[in-house]
């Protein structure tokens, strides 16, 4: 029966080609900024050094970028472009515009990276020393914004091609419902081009031309703000595709159905709405932002809650439906039906779990006059990286199992090495966010090289034993991380590089909702109307603050660059 | 649009909760009053700032700001005055000498940056502010007990962020009124 | 997979040993429980220690563990004397790192021989927070009685550590011979500017 199969690569190969080669960069981010990841965390623990002090700071900037803007964008372009052209059954045009999205992102992250590397290595005049939120005014080398510039502009032109990519199947299928996971394309793109507004403002208006010594003075309150415009929906651009693999994929592993197509939809219109008139949110503790803009986005923000409530209901009763349908009975026991031998499906299960907990430390931080507590203390680590850290990153790399072969007609090698790596990173992250949480409790600082306990005026809290024993858990679950990203990387490599295959052991086919699109009302699909209201929510949250900023001069209060 | 019974259940009792949340944060600004840092601090120009730590200009030239003294000043009654200068890479005062209030006072504390963002954060409590070049943390503290606070940088300031720590000093009212400030 | 059912995990390998046959896949699921035991059960288990600790911690000194203490705040100060156990005053008087080409910490400290003819004092070596010695070698010179002088050093610290410690050695000349008090004294922090 070994015949070859027709695979997405072969139905698509313009897209499957796009997305290979985004995966491609993807990864490579992965590698590195996970290396990094390795060692800041026997750095910070002062467990293993191998640099000193001031240079953890390059690294952490490293880290920053290449996992939270390099490996995710990127990887979201090549999931986006599979899942336009899989749920249109189109292929994308794969003409210069095509690439040249693919050109100017890669060129961005090069030099962006070469910019930051620059200040470990003296040979390279460069250095970006200034982490990836990178607030004024710290100044990095030009060219580490420019490289952040093509990065954002090239995502823009490749959302272009995913658009007109609909519109082109719209002339074909007027009256038709957006399929699925277009629908969420879309929405996620909508939300993207509105808060990119804000960085992209901050660099080309303030920071680029300050960094190249035009402008001389910049405000960091307007610049820090309009970062946070941006800063804030960033996390739902990386947790909506993982969100996009939880309705459309992980029902299908599961062996069932999504619950509730409907549902899903109104999910990706709420955050659409939502996610950017919150940025404040990460400005609680700031000069010069009154509270009543603070509390409003305070109640915004919890209101974000919601949609991911909705998405545990519908993705659990879609893992149970498909559990029951494997034979799974009781109220519990069905769990045990789920494929839990299938890195795709559990990777992603793992993910969903631990993004649960990652969303009750984010409400936390949501607390208005809680966050006092916990701003810039090492608990905001612990979050996210249950959130981009899991929800995202390990839902990525359990994607990829069930994508990867399917983009290169090759069967999954080192299916070993998949098997436990969800179950590695769970235990690792486990270990090391938990640790994290605790540690930011007691007061202990993120961003920061060393672990400060010979403190002037006594040490933390919870006395030097405990202290211990936090660094220990973050160790050992930052080598357990690193070892996940290792596991990972070989099944990459070894599937990538091995011989195409007669079959490739992956059933494509995704089964239709248990309740389908035409149960929902047409206005869902009115993607423009969610966007104008979006646009609305956004000027009413920050049209009045930022005018205050502006006010009293665009560039003042004003400062100068500090080299750091 | 049909919506599964469990499914209405799951969205109320979610609601329930956002609005939960909400009534806590609400009760924490109303009950023990914990309000949020604002704008009232007013600006300032940084290289004003920056000149006047270098003794090139009279702190008086600085707008809404005084010269960072060692000992809170009396305002009135248990009322103190504080002015704290986080810079690269030091608490001024507090990292070479520390800061001093009595016990018992409630202090406002005005902390302003002639360089680059900081934070400033006394370990174990929920005093904890960003410091902006230009702007100035205003900030109203009760202190009690008496007692010493570590005080660490908690905004990446530049290579030598995790050197910055400095003391706040909480002292019997009588030992604050013998020691010179 | 086998269908599940009410009864505990014994029942199910059981079941599984039945239905399988086949050695290999046997392993595969043996594999796949130890998996998810470990990566369960030794988050489980280190948490719940941890928490079972902290919660003893509160439950042993009610809440005096956390809050304010003065463990660590006995260095010397500017102003204050470096080696109380003299009858001279060495007072610290300056005290800076400053970061440039290296992180470079100048100490200054003001010296009043209130004793006899022929003391002296030297500052030696500086030891870091990470445990780094940084030699040095400063001294006054036997001073005449009644004398001040001030006594400055610098030291190249290694990039990214903090000066914790600095030995003073007084030369105190007595009845019975020039006595010498050494200490490694502890400084408050030292503000590093950049």
């Amino acid at each position: 029966m070994a015949t070859n199969e027709t695979t997405f690569a072969d139905q698509f190969p313009k897209s499957a080609r796009l997305t290979r080669l985004s995966f491609g960069v993807a990864f490579t981010a992965l590698a590195i900024g996970g290396l990094f990841g390795l060692i800041q965390a026997l750095h910070r623990t002062d467990i293993y050094r191998v640099l000193p002090s001031p240079d953890y700071y390059t690294l952490l900037t490293g880290h920053g970028v290449l996992l939270a803007l390099v490996f995710t964008t990127f990887f979201i372009a090549g999931l986006f472009s599979w899942g336009i052209s899989n749920s249109l059954d189109r292929d994308l045009p794969g003409d210069w515009i095509s690439w040249s999205w693919w050109i100017m992102m890669t060129v961005g992250t090069v030099m962006a990276a070469l910019a930051i590397i620059g200040a470990l290595i003296p040979q390279i005049p460069m250095q970006a020393d200034v982490l990836f939120t990178f607030y004024v005014p710290l100044k990095g080398h030009p060219v580490f914004y420019i490289g952040v510039v093509l990065l954002l502009v090239g995502s823009w032109v490749a959302g272009y091609d995913w658009f007109r990519t609909f519109w082109s199947w719209r002339k074909d299928n007027r009256g038709e419902r957006i399929p699925l996971q277009t629908f969420m394309v879309l929405i996620t793109m909508l939300m993207w081009y509105l808060s990119t507004m804000g960085v992209a403002a901050e660099v080309l208006i303030f920071v680029l031309p300050w960094s190249l010594g035009l402008v001389s003075q910049i405000d960091p309150l307007i610049t820090r703000t309009l970062f946070w415009f941006f800063g804030h929906p960033v996390v739902y651009f990386w947790l909506l595709p993982a969100y996009l693999a939880w309705y459309t994929v992980l029902p299908k592993l599961s062996g069932g159905r999504l619950f509730s197509d409907p549902l899903a939809r109104v999910v990706f219109v709420l955050f659409l709405l939502l996610s950017t008139p919150v940025g404040y949110h990460h400005q609680y503790i700031d000069p010069g932002i009154s509270e009543g803009f603070k509390f409003v986005a305070m109640t915004n923000t919890m209101f974000l809650l919601l949609p991911s409530f909705l998405t545990a209901f519908t993705v659990v009763a879609s893992i149970e439906h498909g559990a029951r349908q494997r034979g799974g009975k009781g109220y519990l026991s069905w769990l045990r039906s789920l494929p839990w031998d299938e890195p795709a499906f559990t990777g992603m299960a793992l993910a969903g779990l631990l993004f649960a907990a990652g969303g009750f430390s984010g409400m936390v931080n949501a607390g208005m006059n809680l966050n006092y507590l916990v701003h810039n203390t090492l608990w905001v680590p612990g979050h996210f990286h249950l959130t981009v850290g899991t929800a995202a990153a390990l839902t990525f790399m359990a994607v990829s199992y069930w994508l990867v072969p399917q983009l290169t007609g090759k069967k999954l090698r080192l299916r070993a090495f998949a098997l436990i790596q969800p179950y590695v990173w769970f235990l690792g992250m486990t270990l090391m966010s938990n640790a994290m949480h605790r540690g930011g409790l007691i007061g202990l600082p993120r961003r920061t090289a060393e672990p400060e306990w010979n403190l002037p005026g006594g040490s933390f809290s919870e006395g030097i034993g405990s202290l211990n024993e936090i660094q220990l858990q973050i160790a050992v679950g930052g080598i357990l991380l690193f070892t996940g990203i290792v596991l990972f990387l070989a099944v990459m490599v070894a599937t990538w590089m091995g011989r195409e295959t007669p079959t490739i052991d992956v059933d494509s086919t995704i089964p239709p909702a248990l309740s389908g699109a035409e149960n929902s009302p047409r206005i869902l699909d009115n993607y423009r109307l969610w966007f104008a209201i979006a646009v609305v929510l956004v000027v009413i949250a920050y049209g009045v603050p930022l005018w205050d900023m502006v006010a009293d001069g665009v560039f003042s209060p004003g400062s100068n660059p500090v080299t750091p | 649009m049909e919506v599964h019974r469990f499914e209405k259940i799951w969205t109320a009792a979610a609601l329930l909760l956002i609005v939960g949340f909400i009534s806590t944060i609400v009760y924490g600004a109303v009950g023990p009053g914990v309000t949020m840092v604002e704008d009232d601090g007013g600006t300032t120009d940084q290289a004003d700032v920056s000149a006047a730590l270098a003794d090139e200009l009279d702190w008086s030239q600085v707008e809404n700001f005084e010269a960072p003294t060692p000992k809170a000043q009396h305002v009135s009654g248990d009322k103190y005055e504080a002015y704290v200068v986080t810079k690269q890479f030091a608490f001024q005062p507090g990292t070479g000498q520390p800061l001093r209030v009595p016990a018992g006072s409630t202090v406002t504390l005005y902390v302003t940056s002639p360089d680059v963002l900081h934070g400033f954060e006394m370990v174990g409590t929920n005093v904890n502010l960003i410091i902006m070049p230009g702007q100035i943390s205003e900030i109203t503290v009760e202190f009690d007990e008496p007692g010493t606070y570590s005080m660490v940088c908690s905004e990446y300031c530049g290579a030598a962020h995790h050197v910055m720590e400095g003391r706040v000093e909480v002292v019997p009212q009588s030992q604050f009124d013998s020691t010179e400030g | 997979m086998v269908p599940g059912t009410d009864e505990g995990s014994k029942t199910d390998e059981t079941a599984a040993t039945e239905d399988a046959g086949a050695g290999s896949w046997l392993n595969r699921r043996l594999l796949l429980r130890l998996i998810i035991v470990l990566a369960v059960g030794i988050p489980i288990v280190v948490e719940g220690l941890t928490f079972i600790g902290l919660v003893g911690e509160h439950i042993d000194d009610d809440g005096a563990a956390n809050g304010p203490n003065g463990a660590d705040g006995d260095g010397v100060e500017i102003g204050e004397d470096l080696l109380p156990a003299t009858d001279q005053r060495e007072t610290l008087s300056a005290a800076q790192v400053v970061v440039s080409e290296g992180w470079t910490l100048t100490l200054a400290v003001d010296v009043n021989n209130t004793g006899a003819d022929g003391y002296s004092l030297r500052l030696g070596e500086v030891t870091t927070g990470s445990g780094a010695v940084v030699a040095g070698d400063h001294a006054t010179g036997a001073m005449a009685a009644g004398g001040t002088t001030s006594l400055s050093g610098t030291w190249d610290l290694p990039e990214g550590q903090i000066a914790e410690t600095v030995r003073v050695t007084a030369t105190v000349p007595g009845p019975d011979g020039p006595q010498t008090v050494s200490r490694e004294v502890r400084l408050a922090r030292v503000p590093v500017s950049g």
